[in-house]
């Protein structure tokens, strides 16, 4: 697959070649000899990169992309920043962002991360920086990071002051899977791992075809409608990329019609009579109960077709709330617990 | 003077000068003592040019426009809020009475509770944003309250304490609604409530510090007339003071001062009652030294109250308003026996 | 020294007070007596101004009463109210001296010696001893001698008393108005006293006032007021009314009503 992808770079970037402009090799920051591959590379996902010839200080391997520095972006607060260089100290808040670093290969480029990180295992052997909402100001700027990256926790006041006390900080926002997907690519341009990046891409582009490929043979009727629970008495509607991981999975989202992240109504939820009951495999904090036990013993609830046929089945809750590199993962384990006789994990 | 006076304010100001050179020294980021206090040092406009400027880039950007200008907030704050409470309780003559008696903190809240739920959080003003609304939500409060108090042009004590409640409760109950339909999991609004003074920086220094200078001049100048209140309205009237126009001035200078505190700090508790109580116990009742001694150990006690907050976990932060009422609740129990021994007595 | 003209007052539609027409000259010492509710408070804190007239003028040292400022007039205008001083953690000293504040500038300084004048008054009153006791700790007869020191400090030309022996055990209640009638003797000072108790009334005051129903209904020396058919109608007792042994003040002595609860004519 790998292989095939990198055919393709190639040939992209042998029509640019000829297309492109001036031809000015590298200066003299080139490492070896392969003058043409670094020379100019319009072909970047998002927004224009100046046609300087950037410092090549990504790696060399035949057929690899290079992000040109310096290079402009706008985060999802709208602000507009130039990277300069690959970012050699990065900081991530916000742990699904932590988990593409390290699937980029950026492990040893990380010098904190939130106090929640905890995949890899490597992340939580990193300085911790605080939560994800108002990070440590001292610890970040004690880490001295070129790059530190925020999610959807950070708020425009949080990053306003973050920048004012000269920390680049980009936040990332994503609702959807393609978002996801966009995100993981864009940080792989900003780190110059575009190809790392694109080959995650397309692993998980892969696994979501595993899934739509076998949901679309089935017909509407067939379809089996899904509660999810993914906090003690939270679902989530549309516009959310847990929603449309359950309509990918082939299930109907009882909490469909609405939007956005929803308090139950445990009286709707037992007239929608879900077949499959998905929770996350947490505690209860209020009555210490796993939520398995809290689900089930709710007044009413006994009569559900789900609890009825015992299908309620636990996610792993990090794949449910980081919209990452795992969320595919999610994705299967979703699609599995739905129509277990079509899908094994 | 007062022998006693003097005796509290230079161990008032001991604890001032130790209080401040703890708290500039201890940090998460766990700076060398003599690193942050070179940096200091350096800042000084004569004694600057013998010291060297050691320490890296980020230390000094920790030290500067982290550590400093948080404590001099932690001491603005807690100034204003002691002072406007031996305010309000000169002026209401209630010893119950704090800077919230009158409504003002829940107002304030109610701002800042609408800008969170509808993520507005740098909507227009930056971080300025949630402040601005909080401050005017404050003042509204105030003078929804004495519009319901006002009989015939006066106001009665009992009836602007009664009004005062009746708001609050009304306002809180808001809130809590607005806590409830909140649609994110974590509760930023909880948080708020609970007060932080982290993410403000020297912006809000320079805000605030036009609020004391001119409250605390105005509220010492009332002093004796303060005290002359202890004798009943009727009976300071006779003295010729203007009861009417007096007790308005305090209060609403009182309430700038709380609101202008509230809208940055959010609704820390004790140090606007406990505060001017531990002072009276210590000095008397004589609003002349209660006033400047109340600001500075209010200030002391917020400075001690968020260094705690910010230091004891590490990269984690302890809301403030938790830490006042931990540290406070053992001294409002001492004040409490100490009441019941001499009202036995 | 003092003029009143035709003053009226209502509290909510109700009318308390009703043409009231009377004058007291400089130096006098003049009671102002009557049942409960027939406006003698009411009275007082209108010539204290600390409630508004509805209608009618108060002339006082010959200027309109609304023309003094809060201040101005404290230092004119002294008033010893029932219970002045509440049980407060100032000291005896602390609440004696604020009874010079209309006479000292913003900062809390006055022309001249303010101590030695209240170190004579304390001496006077022989407050001495509890001169740095805290007032809460003070007994309601004691803690009334202190309201009267602060009021001497205020050096009024006039004093306005309302009902001050209320509270007082009748050692109190005599050494209080022995020592103001010593006070007003020394200096000359203008007396208006609200007195519930006409014996009282009747051994110190010039001259007597007689309110009912918010409206005046004699006035005169105590010989003239403390009459039994007066009193009479105006209270709905019948006292008896003898001559004091050593003073010659009309005295009155009250029995109780014999049989039945016969309600007499009140005026309202």
């Amino acid at each position: 697959m790998k292989r095939w992808i990198s055919l393709v770079w190639l040939l992209l970037l042998f029509v640019a070649a000829a297309c492109g402009g001036n031809g000015i090799p590298a200066e003299g920051g080139s490492a070896n000899g392969t003058p043409g591959v670094t020379e100019n590379q319009p072909e970047n996902k998002k927004d224009g990169t100046t046609t300087e010839a950037g410092g090549a200080n990504g790696r060399q391997t035949p057929g690899s992309k290079e992000t040109s520095y310096p290079l402009k972006v706008t985060d999802a607060t709208g602000f507009e920043m130039t990277i300069h260089r690959a970012p050699e100290r990065i900081v991530s808040v916000s742990p699904s962002e932590t988990e593409i670093l390290f699937a980029l290969g950026l492990g040893d480029r990380i010098y904190g991360v939130s106090d929640f990180d905890n995949y890899p295992p490597e992340a939580a052997d990193k300085p911790k920086m605080g939560n994800v909402i108002t990070p440590n100001e001292e610890a970040l700027i004690a880490a001295r990071p070129d790059l530190v990256i925020g999610g959807i926790s950070i708020e425009n006041d949080v990053a306003d002051r973050l920048r004012s006390l000269g920390i680049q900080l980009y936040k990332t926002e994503a609702a959807t899977v393609d978002e996801v997907l966009g995100n993981i690519l864009q940080i792989g341009l900003i780190t110059d791992r575009q190809s790392e990046a694109e080959a995650l891409v397309a692993s998980m582009r892969a696994d979501i075809r595993q899934v739509t490929d076998v949901v679309s043979a089935l017909r509407e009727a067939d379809k089996r409608k899904v509660y999810l629970e993914f906090s003690p008495g939270w679902t989530v509607g549309k516009g959310e990329y847990l929603d449309e991981l359950i309509t990918l999975a082939g299930g109907i989202n009882i909490a469909g019609n609405e939007a956005g992240w929803i308090q139950i109504s445990e009286e709707k939820v037992i007239l929608d009579d879900p077949d499959v009951i998905l929770y996350a495999d947490i505690h209860d904090d209020d009555s210490g109960q796993p939520l398995a036990s809290l689900i089930r013993s709710r007044p009413g609830w006994s009569q559900i077709a789900a609890i009825r046929n015992n299908r309620m089945v636990a996610i792993d809750d990090d794949l449910l709330s980081r919209p990452g590199p795992r969320l595919t993962q999610g994705l299967l384990d979703i699609a599995a617990a739905i129509y277990p006789e079509r899908i094994q994990r | 003077m007062n022998r006693k006076a003097v005796i509290w304010g230079s161990v008032g100001l001991g604890l001032l000068l130790a209080a401040i050179v703890a708290s500039l020294s201890l940090g998460s980021s766990q700076l060398p003592v003599s690193e942050s206090w070179r940096i200091l040092a350096h800042q000084v406009p004569w004694l600057g040019n013998y010291i060297a400027a050691e320490g890296s880039e980020a230390a000094e950007q920790i030290v500067l426009q982290v550590r400093l200008p948080r404590v001099l907030l932690a001491l603005l704050v807690g100034a204003c809020l002691s002072l406007a409470g031996a305010g309000f309780q000169g002026v209401l003559r209630n010893p119950l009475a704090d800077p919230y008696t009158l409504g003002v903190a829940s107002g304030a809240a109610v701002g800042a509770s609408l800008m969170i739920l509808f993520g507005l959080h740098a909507f227009l003003f930056g971080q300025w944003s949630i402040p601005l609304v909080a401050f005017a939500t404050g003042l509204a409060s105030l003078t929804i309250v004495i519009r319901l108090a006002n009989v015939n042009g006066r106001f009665h004590l009992e009836t602007l304490i009664l009004s005062g409640v009746v708001v609050s409760s009304f306002l809180g109950a808001i809130v809590s609604f607005m806590v409830a339909m909140s649609d994110k999991v974590i509760n930023e609004i909880v948080f708020w409530l609970m007060g932080s003074l982290a993410y403000r920086g020297w912006p809000f220094v320079g805000a605030l510090a036009p609020y004391l200078a001119f409250g605390a001049i105005v509220l010492i100048a009332c002093g004796r007339t303060l005290n002359i209140f202890a004798l009943g309205e009727r009976q300071a009237a006779h003295l010729g003071i203007r009861v009417q126009r007096t007790r308005l001035l305090v209060l609403v200078i009182s309430t700038l001062m709380t609101a202008a505190s509230v809208s940055i700090v959010g609704t820390i508790g004790f140090v606007g009652l406990v505060v001017p109580h531990l002072v009276r116990l210590a000095v008397g009742p004589d609003y002349r030294l209660l006033l400047p001694l109340a600001a500075l150990y209010g200030g002391i006690y917020v400075l001690a109250a968020d260094t705690i907050a910010r230091t004891a976990l590490g990269s984690a932060e302890i809301p403030l308003g938790v830490v006042t009422a931990c540290l406070g609740a053992p001294f409002f129990v001492y004040l409490l026996r100490k009441n019941k021994k001499t009202a036995g007595g | 020294m003092i003029r009143v003209s035709k003053l009226g007052k209502s509290y909510s539609g109700a009318r308390v007070l009703h043409d009231i027409d009377f004058e007291v000259a400089c130096g006098e010492f003049v009671g102002i007596v009557g049942p409960n509710g027939s406006g003698k408070s009411t009275l007082i804190g209108l010539l204290s101004a600390v409630e508004r007239m509805d209608e009618g003028e108060i002339w006082l040292d010959g200027k309109p009463l609304s023309s003094y400022t809060r201040k101005s007039l404290a230092r004119v205008m002294a008033v010893l109210q029932q219970g002045a001083i509440p049980p407060i953690a100032f000291t005896v000293r602390d609440v004696v001296e604020m009874g010079r504040y209309p006479h000292q500038t913003w900062f809390g300084n006055e022309p001249g010696e303010s101590d030695a004048l209240i170190s004579s008054i304390l001496d006077s009153l022989g407050l001495t001893a509890l001169a740095t006791r805290p007032v809460s700790q003070l007994s309601g007869g004691e803690r009334q001698r202190v309201a009267l020191a602060m009021t001497i400090a205020q050096q009024p030309k006039v004093l306005l008393l309302d009902e001050p022996t209320t509270y007082l055990d009748i050692g109190h209640q005599i050494m209080l108005m022995d020592r103001i009638r010593h006070w007003q003797q020394e200096t000359g000072m203008t007396v208006v006293a609200v007195l519930h108790d006409l014996n009282l009334a009747s051994l110190y005051c010039d001259r007597l006032v007689m309110l009912a129903g918010g409206r005046i209904v004699a006035t005169g020396t105590p010989r003239e007021i403390v009459r039994a058919e007066l009193i009479r109608k105006v209270y709905g007792v019948m006292p008896t009314i003898i001559e004091h042994p050593v003073g010659k003040h009309p005295q009155m002595m009250l029995s109780p009503l014999s049989g039945g609860m016969k309600e007499q004519g009140r005026w309202h």
